[in-house]
């Protein structure tokens, strides 16, 4: 930890007009949540043209507008897609519905499932302060907690968008040839342990424009994390000025 | 000419020509029988020896045979157009990269007729399209100078960014707080160097990419300022942006370079002929630009709600043919007329390109597009510079952007779709309740109708009796009202009657006469006859006397007469006896008788006469003879005296005759004559000689003369003798004359005695037998009179009675008169009255028919009034509309029924639409772009990322090209969207800061050309605006203005009016109401709630001047930044004292610019917000003014810095009005000017300058916003 901050300081420093006023240590709330969810292997499809091949399995469609005003897409983009379908062969017009043939019925069943669906987890880490997911091994130490932290979050309150962009992060979609591996389901979520992640606090002096500024090195993303600088500037600063440069 | 046609064309080799093709094939005839027929670009050059001459292009794409065996070179072959064919001059083989397709070459398929000398002739539409071709090469000297002018500028611009790459070794690398600039110590720079890097970017040698651009050197400090990418920001962030071995550091300007490559690569593709629209440089160029008129407008329905000056500018630019200008103001919704501009096209299935000078303006106008569905926006352009507004049209977020707001819109039509089903039945039910209900409304609509059309035939029914009704009433009422007249007329007649009775019967009484009267009267008459006896007596007696004294006159009269007869007659006896006339008068004398008057006349002229016979004085004649005579007598003498002196012998002259000289006057002149010849003096000088011929000749005639008068003298007396003979008897006759005159005379006077003699007799005879009668009158009368009675008393009372008799015979009259008119005025009166009573009946019986008849009128009508409501009601329309509002209800029912029918089926299809689009793979989006980028119809990008040779691979040209803040950018940069649009639309504001173009640059340019004129010329074309020039010279078909602004309170607006006055124009405020659109909520200490427009005004004063920062060149101003200071501190407390009384929302902020027309000041401003003040309730942004530009905020603090006492008075950039309008431009609510009003109005040295802070101060003042200083200091205090 103090080569790290000796390194960090060294950083900072080598602009001859940064003056370092102070130094701090503190922790970083962190909740560890795992996740299990449900992934599926499947040809790679474009998802409208699947859309409209299950479509026009499930019912007759014979005009494109009415196929727009369910899935709420722009008669275009459904005229072109089903002119290629019909170019490919896959569908026909049918009287007057648009239909499968069995080209387009032997795609479709491709285009869902290769093979059965796996059940996965993958552990991630929530940060209440960010109000994000952050990457990263989160260490875990004693020292006094992060003085704005803010309070703990609910797994039950995290929406399905944003474990999905969690998931998103660590690349578990995958793609291999003709099909990939896309996450088909969240199935469960549980909070295992709450963190505290090391973090370095700098407060500085820019003495060519007299700025103060703060730089928090977060050890868990191992980087100089923007958001509690900006937290611990917009509280402190007034305050900085008036105890490291009253004279 | 069909696009495929193929046309058939001779076609004859040179020599030359031959030869050059067999550089590539046999010969002719096997080159061009490789194909049937070729495609070629025709291109016409400047005719040789008056033939038409021209350039062939062998497309090697559309020739494949050719085309392959050239290589895919292009062939062009130089033909003269002879003998209607082609002439082939030369044949070529160029580049793969020549141009073979552009707008200025004729594109055709031709089929050779190789070496045939007969044959077909030229096909005459081929021939037509050649003669009309341009040729290629000719563009007007103007066009041509204005292209020169940017090509010699950006050539001099390349040859100076044309620096190969500077690699220096690099130390003390640190980046500041904000990561976004990295700053190291460089070794191995020189001077010039050191010079040319700031610009130029940077990367680490050995990688590919670029941290970023130089901003900043210091060469004193050998450091390097470079403004990191944001993908190098981040990798800062994380502490890894340099390795630990990186020790060198590359500098290169090669982006700059091929910015400036790409836009001389515009002009010389315009000059190549691949401007999209072919008259493109006749439009930019011409001194006029050459645009097709149109004065087609097309009808456009809006899709955005527009001013009517936004309507005539969306108009205008989708019915504009090559160039449509439109001049926008600031907050006049420039970005609205986009917006719709691109809506519209898009409905006309046409593809816009979207295009500014800088990203940030792309962003924005890109950004409002968003609400409008069929429009599919891309944005083009590094990732990197594009602003978070137009990161979503980007090519790498279009799927993800559009798989969101899908995904968006299908779960929200999921949640809503059991409360759908819900509704569908409701809405069912109500639809059917609604279907019943318009049924019952139908029957009872029908019922009205069938009562309408009774109620209308009744009502023509009575309306046909109304009218015989009505006309009998008008004949009534016509009756009634003469008859009224006629009874006021006899009433009035009877009135006047009375009264004349009354006056008449007063007369009457008046006139009447009783007996006594009558008895009076008889006795009057016979005194009258009685006293009228009396007076013929005394008459009677005068008449006697009167006759007696007239027989007495008459009788002594005839006595006298008797005595005169006898003289006269016994005169009468003598008188023919009197001879002489002295006899005549004795005779007279003797008898006592006076000669009349005439008489003695004569006798006195007859005495004169004689003396004057006797005298010889009579008559006049004789008178002149004798004159003659005497001088005949005088000259004889004289004559005969001389001639006897000369012993002339006299005696022997002989009396002379001659027939000349008869009348006395001749004679006289005769005598002159011979006088004037006897005194000659000659005569007497030769009378004076002694003897000698001359002198005996000259007596001699001398003699003859004497002679003559001899003659002469005798005949003279000749004629006095005849003369006086015939006066005396003239005398004698006159006498006898006289003496019968006499006679007459006398014996006229007896006669008429003898006459009166007799007359006195017989009336003495008359007078005698009177008087006789009246004797015996008088003696009747005698009885009456006795001695006392006097005549005259009684003439007296004759006139008396007479007098009375008349005055009474006068009453009587007038008493007569009375009773007759009495008697005639009675029967009148009668009459009339009863005429009256006639009148009367007849009166009482009209109005009594006419009340009968008003009362049927009224009832008929008041019958087709109530008929007339069932009439007028609309049963038919409602019925129409019933059926209608059924039949639409119906076919609701039907859809909410399918509705209803597919619900499970939709929803199904939802659910697993939104499962998909969630589970999306990223192969899945990039389908999705692929969709998208094809159907794009908006492609948003940069001036110069246009010309991005990618892009022009994608989007070789558009319907329409819109570039937006057109004046801020160069012509060069313009023209390269230009090139693809086949219609171009420009917006901008000259009226807002122009584009920079490098000075330096120029001036190295201008240097070159030798010629004044042109140098002046050139630099003139260069730093034109080519917007302003467009605008000003565009035909009015071809432009608009918006000129309602919505962004400014029009208090703020006010101030940037004067820049915009042009003719009628007027910028006007859009808000209805300013002050409630535009409130900014706060009251605080120095701001009022009404206040919009403030000046905090500072002292012209050292204290307060302008500074300039150590080693720079930038100013700042300290008392301003502390004005500002508290302005903001007021402003943010005001922000929060509005929240916590409501007026503002808790999570709401101000948005507040704070700009300047100094870096330097902005900087500092920057500071203070960020490092002092950190307001909490504003959102601060700072700037330049010109960094503003295109921006807008709630408030803006303006700072002027400049103040100072220098002689120059300059006021740097704040002289430009332009930057002066975009700075005042860009407050919505409040604007707050911090500066000098001293310095600013009276320092500057124009006018013009001085004038126009003049007049902003002025505004100010006059809506109460200008603070004194030192007011202000106390109110601060």
């Amino acid at each position: 930890m103090d080569g790290l901050k000796k390194h960090l300081r060294n950083e900072i420093l080598r602009d001859p007009n940064v003056k370092l006023l102070a130094t701090e240590e503190w922790t970083l709330p962190i909740q560890t949540i795992d996740v299990e969810f449900e992934t599926v292997k499947r040809t790679k499809m474009d998802v409208l043209m699947k859309m409209l091949l299950i479509a026009f399995r499930t019912s007759g469609f014979s005009a494109i507008e009415e196929v727009s005003e369910i899935l709420v897409v722009e008669p275009l983009f459904i005229q072109d897609s089903i002119d290629r379908m019909s170019r490919a062969g896959l569908i026909v017009m049918n009287g007057d519905v648009y239909s499968l043939t069995e080209a387009g019925r032997q795609q479709l069943d491709s285009g869902t499932f290769v093979e059965s669906p796996e059940i996965e987890e993958a552990t991630v880490h929530y940060s209440p302060s960010h109000e994000l997911f952050l990457t990263g091994e989160p260490g875990d130490d004693e020292g006094k907690t992060y003085r704005y932290a803010a309070e703990f979050r609910h797994v039950n309150k995290i929406r399905e968008s944003e474990w999905r962009a969690a998931l998103d992060q660590l690349d578990i979609t995958i793609s291999e040839g003709d099909s990939q591996k896309v996450v088909h389901a969240i199935l469960s979520v549980n909070e295992l342990e709450r963190v505290s992640v090391p973090c370095l606090e700098f407060r500085l002096h820019q003495t060519a424009e007299d700025r103060l500024f703060a730089r928090v090195w977060n050890t868990m993303t191992g980087q100089w994390d923007e958001t509690l600088e900006k937290q611990i500037m917009e509280k402190e600063i007034a305050e900085w000025r008036e105890r490291y440069l009253k004279d | 000419m069909e696009k495929n046609e193929v046309l058939k064309c001779r076609l004859d080799m040179t020599h030359r020509a031959r030869k050059e093709i067999g550089n590539w094939a046999i010969d002719e005839n096997e080159l061009f029988s490789m194909q049937d027929n070729f495609a070629v670009y025709i291109e016409k050059l400047p005719a040789k020896q008056d033939n038409m001459t021209f350039s062939f292009y062998f497309d090697p794409e559309a020739n494949a045979q050719l085309g392959n065996h050239l290589k895919e070179r292009v062939a062009v072959m130089e033909c003269v157009y002879k003998n209607e064919g082609f002439l082939a001059t030369s044949f070529r083989v160029k580049g793969r990269k020549e141009p073979v397709r552009t707008n200025r070459r004729l594109g055709v398929r031709l089929k050779f007729m190789v070496n045939q000398r007969t044959g077909s002739s030229m096909p005459i539409d081929l021939y037509t399209s050649l003669r009309e071709l341009p040729v290629a090469q000719e563009r007007s000297e103007y066009v041509e100078k204005r292209i020169k002018s940017w090509e010699g500028y950006l050539r001099i611009e390349e040859k100076n960014a044309d620096v190969a790459d500077i690699t220096a070794h690099f130390s003390h690398a640190h980046v500041n707080e904000s990561f976004s600039q990295l700053t190291i110590t460089c070794s191995g720079l020189d001077a010039k160097d050191w010079g040319a890097i700031t610009g130029f970017s940077a990367k680490l040698k050995g990688s590919g990419d670029d941290l970023g651009n130089v901003v900043i050197v210091n060469r004193g400090k050998r450091t390097v300022k470079i403004e990191l990418s944001r993908k190098y920001q981040a990798i800062a962030r994380r502490g890894s942006l340099l390795p630990k071995d990186a020790r060198e550091i590359v500098f290169s300007n090669f982006a700059e370079l091929s910015q400036i490559r790409r836009l001389r690569k515009g002009f010389k593709d315009l000059q190549d002929g691949f401007a999209a629209n072919p008259n493109l440089e006749k439009i930019l160029f011409e001194e006029r630009p050459v645009v097709q008129i149109t004065n087609k407008r097309m009808e456009l329905e809006f899709h955005h709600p527009l001013n009517e000056f936004q309507q005539e500018a969306v108009i205008g630019a989708m019915s504009a043919n090559d160039l449509y200008v439109i001049q926008g103001p600031p907050g006049t919704g420039k970005t609205t007329v986009i917006s719709e501009l691109c809506h519209q096209l898009m409905k006309a299935g046409q593809r816009t390109l979207v295009a500014s000078q800088s990203n940030l303006a792309v962003d924005n106008a890109l950004g409002r597009l968003l609400s409008d569905p069929g429009i599919r926006i891309l944005r083009y352009g590094r990732t990197e510079s594009i602003e978070e507004e137009g990161k979503r049209f980007i090519e790498e977020n279009v799927a993800l952007h559009w798989r969101d707001e899908t995904l968006a819109a299908v779960n929200e039509q999921r949640e809503k779709r059991a409360d759908r089903e819900k509704q569908i039945q409701l809405e069912l039910e109500e639809n059917q309740k609604e279907i019943d209900r318009l049924q019952a409304e139908l029957e009872i609509v029908e019922q009205q109708i069938a009562n309408k059309l009774a109620a209308e035939a009744e009502s023509r029914e009575l309306s046909n009796q109304l009218e015989p009704l009505r006309q009998k009433e008008k004949e009534i009422i016509g009756n009634r009202i003469a008859v009224e007249e006629q009874q006021a007329e006899l009433s009035r007649l009877k009135e006047k009657l009375s009264s004349e009775i009354k006056t008449c019967e007063e007369a009457f009484e008046d006139a009447k006469i009783n007996l006594e009267s009558h008895e009076e009267m008889a006795n009057t008459v016979r005194e009258l006859a009685r006293q009228q006896k009396m007076l013929r007596y005394f008459q009677t007696v005068d008449a006697i006397d009167y006759a007696e004294m007239a027989v007495r006159r008459l009788k002594e009269g005839s006595g006298v007469n008797e005595a005169r007869r006898e003289p006269l007659t016994r005169f009468l006896e003598q008188l023919p006896s009197v001879k002489r006339l002295q006899e005549l008068e004795k005779l007279f004398v003797a008898h006592q008788l006076e000669p009349t008057l005439p008489t003695k006349l004569e006798i006195n002229a007859l005495q004169r006469l004689r003396v004057e016979i006797i005298k010889g004085t009579y008559p006049y004649a004789l008178l002149e003879w004798n004159e003659v005579a005497d001088r005949l007598s005088n000259g004889i003498e004289y004559a005969e005296k001389m001639l006897k002196k000369y012993f002339y012998p006299v005696e022997e002259v002989r009396s002379n005759y001659n027939d000349k000289y008869k009348t006395p006057e001749e004679m006289h002149e005769m005598l002159d004559k011979i006088s004037r010849f006897f005194v000659l003096p000659a005569t007497k000088k030769t009378l004076a000689m002694p003897a000698n011929p001359q002198k005996a000749a000259l007596l001699h005639r001398l003699a003859d003369n004497l002679s003559y008068l001899y003659g002469k003298a005798e005949e003279v007396k000749r004629h006095a003798v005849n003369i006086k003979a015939s006066s005396d008897r003239e005398a004698a006759g006159r006498f006898a004359t006289l003496k019968s005159e006499i006679m007459d005379e006398m014996m006229a006077e007896l006669s008429e005695m003898k006459n009166d003699e007799e007359k006195a007799s017989r009336e003495i005879i008359e007078h005698e037998v009177q008087l006789n009668g009246l004797k015996e009158e008088i003696l009747a009368l005698t009885n009456f009179v006795d001695e006392h009675i006097i005549r005259h008393d009684i003439e007296q009372t004759i006139a008396e009675l007479e007098m009375v008799l008349a005055d009474f015979e006068k009453r009587k009259d007038l008493f007569l008169r009375a009773e007759q008119a009495l008697k005639e005025i009675n029967e009148k009166s009668e009459k009339t009255a009863d005429q009256l009573s006639n009148v009367k009946e007849t009166f009482a019986g009209l109005i009594d028919e006419e009340s009968e008849l008003l009362n049927e009128i009224q009832e008929h009508e008041s019958r087709i009034q109530d008929l007339q409501e069932i009439i007028q009601s609309d049963p038919e329309s409602r019925k129409q509309e019933i059926s209608e509002e059924t039949e639409a209800k119906q076919t609701i029912t039907a859809g909410l029924h399918k509705e209803l029918g597919q619900l499970p089926i939709a929803g199904a299809l939802q659910d697993e639409w939104s499962e998909l689009l969630v589970g999306a793979s990223d192969f899945d989006l990039d389908e999705i772009r692929k969709l998208y980028v094809k159907h794009a119809n908006v492609i948003g990008t940069t001036c110069v990322a246009s010309a991005r040779r990618d892009f022009m691979e994608d989007y070789p040209n558009f319907d329409v090209v819109i570039i937006d803040e057109v004046s801020k950018a160069t012509p060069p940069e313009l023209l390269l969207p230009m090139l693809k649009g086949k219609k171009i639309v420009l917006v901008g504001d000259h009226h807002q800061l122009p584009p920079l173009v490098g000075r330096e640059t120029m001036d190295e340019f201008i240097e070159e050309i030798k010629d004044v004129e042109e140098k002046s010329q050139l630099r003139g074309m260069l730093k034109e605006s080519l917007f302003e020039r467009l605008f000003r010279s565009l035909p009015k078909q071809n432009k608009a203005m918006l000129a309602i602004q919505y962004r400014m309170h029009e208090e703020i607006m006010e101030t940037i009016t004067p820049f915009y006055v042009d003719g009628n124009y007027r910028l006007q405020c859009g808000l209805m109401d300013s002050d409630a659109a535009r409130d900014h909520m706060l009251s605080s200490q120095y701001v009022r709630r009404d206040d919009h427009l403030l000046w905090f005004d500072m002292p012209n004063e050292p204290s307060y001047f302008e500074a300039q920062v150590k080693g720079g060149t930038s100013l700042f101003n300290e008392a301003e930044l502390r004005r500002i200071r508290e302005l903001l501190l007021d402003i943010e407390s005001g922000t929060e004292l509005a929240k916590r009384e409501g007026r503002m929302k808790a999570d709401a902020k101000k948005s507040v610019g704070v700009i300047s027309f100094y870096g330097e000041q902005v900087k500092r401003i920057d500071r203070l917000i960020e490092q002092e003040l950190m307001p909490k309730h504003l959102h601060c942004r700072t700037g330049s003014v010109d960094k503003f530009q295109g921006m807008e905020m709630d408030i803006i603090i303006l700072s002027f810095v400049r103040n100072h006492h220098q002689p120059s008075g300059t006021i740097g950039f704040a002289e430009d009005y332009r930057r002066l309008n975009v700075a005042l431009s860009r407050a919505r609510e409040l604007l707050i000017i911090v500066g000098s009003s001293e310095m600013f109005m009276n320092r500057p040295k124009k006018a013009e300058t001085k004038a126009m802070y003049t007049r902003l101060v002025e505004k100010v003042k006059q809506g109460g916003g200008f603070k004194e200083f030192e007011l202000a200091a106390e109110r601060n205090g």
